[in-house]
């Protein structure tokens, strides 16, 4: 039973918090708001902080809410433990619910103001609130890491690309009856964000090949030699002569792989290649065009791969609608072929 | 006018003073806000200061190190890591460290009850400050930039003397607030709190909420002397800020401090911005001696002899001067002026439905306008040159002679022979005469091939070198012919 503060008993125990500790930084990523990321947040906060671990808290975007923006219901509020660092906005930080020793003041600006890092002296409650953008969120990991084991980011609203293994090395995915009232649906969305984390990594000629390259679509040939083909962006792909493919093996999208490119190989008649993209974050494409494209012969590939935790999940909806807990729980285990967890376990 | 001005209509100032290496958040605004300045006591006082602080840095360590380490080219070596050295490089990680906090000092000025976060930058500023005047009397220059002795405001934000520029209310603060945290502590970490002790957890959240709001108050209240000082000492390290980057540049630039006169001199002036992009493509820019006083001083030289550059580094030297810069020359001597005008033709105007000639004439006219009342230096890149020679000339010959009889220092460029105004002319040396037949000209090295040396020019014909460049820039030869055809025949 979880009492008023959004804490679950200590005897229903999520195993993975071992998992966790053999990351420098976890990101929480919700596949829609009320999908139940804070309270599997202070899940973790509360069994690190038994651990022992020395942990910082941070946020992208605007998050920690009192009430839920959306809906206006009631959240649960962030607890933070005795020696946890923290970095909110300074807004947040003046109406914090703990006692802390303010550290450092960052001159990056958000729209709640500076960003602020502090350490907790004396557990209580907090909002929190971040950068804006993933490249400041990946200069403060990297700040925040000589001092801490581990930096954890919550996610806002339904941000994947804080999960890119490019900012932080593992994830949780949180998913929950907000995201659809019928199971069937709800494991269907789940399954396609999961089969997306799960993309295999490319082999290591191809990571030789495309590491280093920041933009645009490339190619590599039979003999492995790499080819721009002078895109700025995949959506220009549409109007590319297609007798490159006849000699090409793989092809590497720099930015954002989307339906149009998808489209276009299966036009081309080409889906034996490997597709390749940084990682899974890259992806904005329907699942009915992507499965088409694996049904006919298409793969993709990432040159990193997520390293996903564990799959959480939330049965009530914001609208008061509430599954049954197993229910949920095993008909997404039998699809994913992991364990998932009820954040809100009665 | 104010330095942020000039910067945005003069692109070469521009690069002067994007040179400069900032490093606290205080000097920017500062020195975009410098006033142009013509007082002869205030300017030489400028000059004098930058002197000082070069010879401190003189004293305490070697030079090209220390521009070495300025640039970031090169970290100096252990070896010549000097004391000196040291304070210069701590010097430099403490500004870097600086933020503007005007507003918390004037929070605290108005007595407004500070919050942590303004709690801590005030902590954070006078620790800094503190460091900062021990270097600065280290360096031997306190005098010059005179910064307080904050230790009370650090005592008063660190009760507990831990020497971090961390902050939060202290339990040392108040003896309620001990006993209440450690209830607090103990109540909070038991796991299954039962209601009566979470309400009482509440309560004591309210009860340390109220004593902190009773702390912030008084230290603020306590602050509120120290607001003024704690200004003045920001603006006085953005001072100092601005004073080492403006020695900086001096050392790297080899510039050297300009003196007073009733007449205009420059030996060995350069342009920094065109010596830079020379020196990238390992050649340099040649110096040049110019003098003018009162009046108008006409320019002549073949096209591609650097007349413009030369426009623009004399109006690049007076802007930096009278900003309190030292100024690319051997040897400098300027007349303050009350503005530096320039109109160097290149600021048509098609947006406004202005032909190069009107903008020209709108430009000069207001030129003439404020030349009436105030001593200005005023640079006109050849008047009238995209209108008919005829009545171009006599538009020059116009101006020139109006400008002549005013209080202002002028240079005008022109490719106009027979001007009959009786004014000061120079000509630029152009292209060598005497040079071997087998030396091949091109496009590319022809800078090498021309003297950019000024000449006093009694004569009055502009030189005729317009066919040879044009020749050696590969222009169409059969054309080139008709040309020299033509000119023979008239």
């Amino acid at each position: 039973m979880h009492n008023k503060t959004g804490l679950l008993p200590l005897n229903y125990v999520m195993p993975f918090v071992n998992e966790i500790l053999k990351h420098r930084s976890l990101s929480i990523v919700g596949m829609e708001k009320n999908t139940g990321k804070t309270v599997c947040l202070n899940y973790i906060l509360r069994r690190l902080h038994q651990e022992g671990a020395s942990v910082a808290v941070t946020s992208i975007g605007i998050d920690g809410e009192r009430t839920d923006q959306v809906y206006g219901s009631a959240k649960p509020e962030i607890i933070l433990y005795e020696g946890m660092r923290f970095i909110t906005s300074e807004k947040h930080y003046l109406v914090r619910q703990l006692l802390s020793e303010i550290e450092e003041i960052d001159t990056y600006r958000t729209s709640l103001g500076r960003l602020v890092t502090a350490k907790v002296l004396c557990q209580g409650k907090i909002l929190l609130s971040g950068a804006a953008t993933t490249d400041k969120l990946r200069r403060q990991i990297a700040h925040l890491a000589p001092t801490t084991d581990l930096t954890i980011v919550d996610g806002a609203l339904s941000r994947m690309s804080l999960a890119s293994p490019t900012v932080t090395e593992a994830m949780i995915l949180a998913t929950g009856a907000a995201v659809s009232p019928n199971i069937q649906q709800l494991v269907q969305k789940t399954a396609f964000v999961f089969d997306l984390i799960s993309l295999p990594e490319t082999d290591a000629e191809a990571k030789t090949l495309f590491a280093d390259k920041e933009t645009g679509v490339w190619y590599s040939d039979t003999a492995g030699q790499p080819h721009d083909l002078g895109l700025s962006s995949a959506l220009m792909i549409a109007g590319v002569d297609g007798s490159f493919l006849r000699d090409c093996n793989r092809i590497f999208v720099a930015g954002v792989l989307n339906d149009v490119f998808l489209k276009y190989l299966m036009t081309q008649g080409k889906t034996d290649v490997a597709l390749v993209v940084k990682d899974f974050t890259k992806i904005f494409v329907t699942p009915e065009i992507y499965r088409s494209f694996c049904k006919k012969g298409g793969r993709v590939e990432v040159l990193q791969r997520s390293s996903l935790i564990a799959v959480t999940v939330n049965p009530t909806s914001p609208q008061g609608y509430r599954l049954h807990s197993d229910d949920i729980c095993h008909a997404l285990e039998d699809r994913l072929h992991i364990p998932v967890y009820d954040v809100k376990k009665q | 006018m104010i330095l942020k001005d000039y910067i945005n209509q003069n692109p070469g100032f521009r690069y002067v003073v994007e040179q400069l290496e900032l490093l606290s958040g205080v000097s920017r605004q500062q020195l975009l806000s410098a006033e142009f300045c013509s007082d002869h006591e205030a300017l030489q006082r400028q000059w004098d200061e930058l002197e000082l602080m070069l010879n401190a840095i003189g004293e305490n360590a070697d030079n090209q190190s220390f521009v070495n380490s300025c640039c970031c080219d090169e970290m100096p070596k252990r070896s010549e890591n000097t004391a000196g050295n040291q304070t210069l490089t701590d010097l430099g990680h403490a500004l870097m460290q600086v933020r503007d906090i005007t507003t918390s000092f004037i929070n605290c000025q108005r007595s407004v009850t500070l919050d942590d976060v303004q709690l801590f930058e005030i902590k954070n500023f006078a620790m800094l400050n503190n460091l900062i005047a021990k270097q600065v009397s280290a360096l031997g220059v306190e005098k010059l930039v005179p910064l307080p002795d904050l230790s009370e405001v650090v005592a008063m934000l660190d009760p507990d003397r831990s020497g971090v520029p961390h902050f939060y209310i202290y339990d040392s603060y108040d003896p309620r607030l001990s006993p209440l945290r450690k209830e607090l502590r103990a109540l909070q970490s038991k796991t299954e709190p039962q209601p009566a002790e979470e309400q009482r957890v509440a309560e004591l959240w309210q009860q340390n909420a109220a004593i902190e709001d009773e702390v912030r108050r008084k230290l603020s209240s306590q602050l509120s002397g120290y607001a003024e000082i704690m200004l003045k000492a920001m603006h006085n390290i953005g001072r100092l800020d601005l004073l080492l980057a403006k020695s900086k540049l001096a050392l790297r630039y080899h510039l050297c401090k300009p003196q007073i006169s009733s007449d205009m001199r420059f030996e060995g002036l350069l342009n920094l911005r065109l010596d830079d992009i020379l020196s990238a493509k390992e050649s340099r820019c040649q110096p040049v001696d110019i003098a003018f006083g009162k009046g108008v001083c006409v320019i002549t030289g073949a096209n591609m002899a650097g007349k413009t550059v030369l426009l623009k580094s004399v109006g690049i030297a007076l802007l930096m001067a009278q900003f309190g810069f030292y100024v690319p020359a051997r040897q400098a001597f300027v007349a303050p002026v009350q503005d530096v005008m320039l109109c160097l033709g290149d600021e048509q105007d098609e947006m406004n439905g202005l032909s190069s000639f009107a903008s020209e004439m709108l430009k000069i006219n207001e030129i003439l306008k404020r030349a009436k009342s105030g001593r200005l230096l005023v640079l006109i890149d050849e008047p009238a040159r995209t209108t008919n020679p005829v009545e171009g000339m006599a538009i020059v010959d116009a101006i020139v002679h109006h400008l002549n009889a005013q209080d202002s220092f002028t240079l005008v460029t022109t490719h106009y022979s027979g001007l009959q105004s009786d004014c000061k002319r120079l000509r630029v040396k152009g292209l060598r005469q005497d040079l071997d037949k087998d030396v091949r000209i091109t496009p590319k090295n022809i800078n090498n091939f021309i003297d950019y040396s000024l000449v006093e020019d009694v004569a009055g014909d502009v030189p005729q070198e317009a066919l040879r460049i044009a020749e050696i820039l590969d222009f169409d030869s059969e054309v080139l012919a008709s040309a020299r055809e033509l000119l023979k025949k008239s």
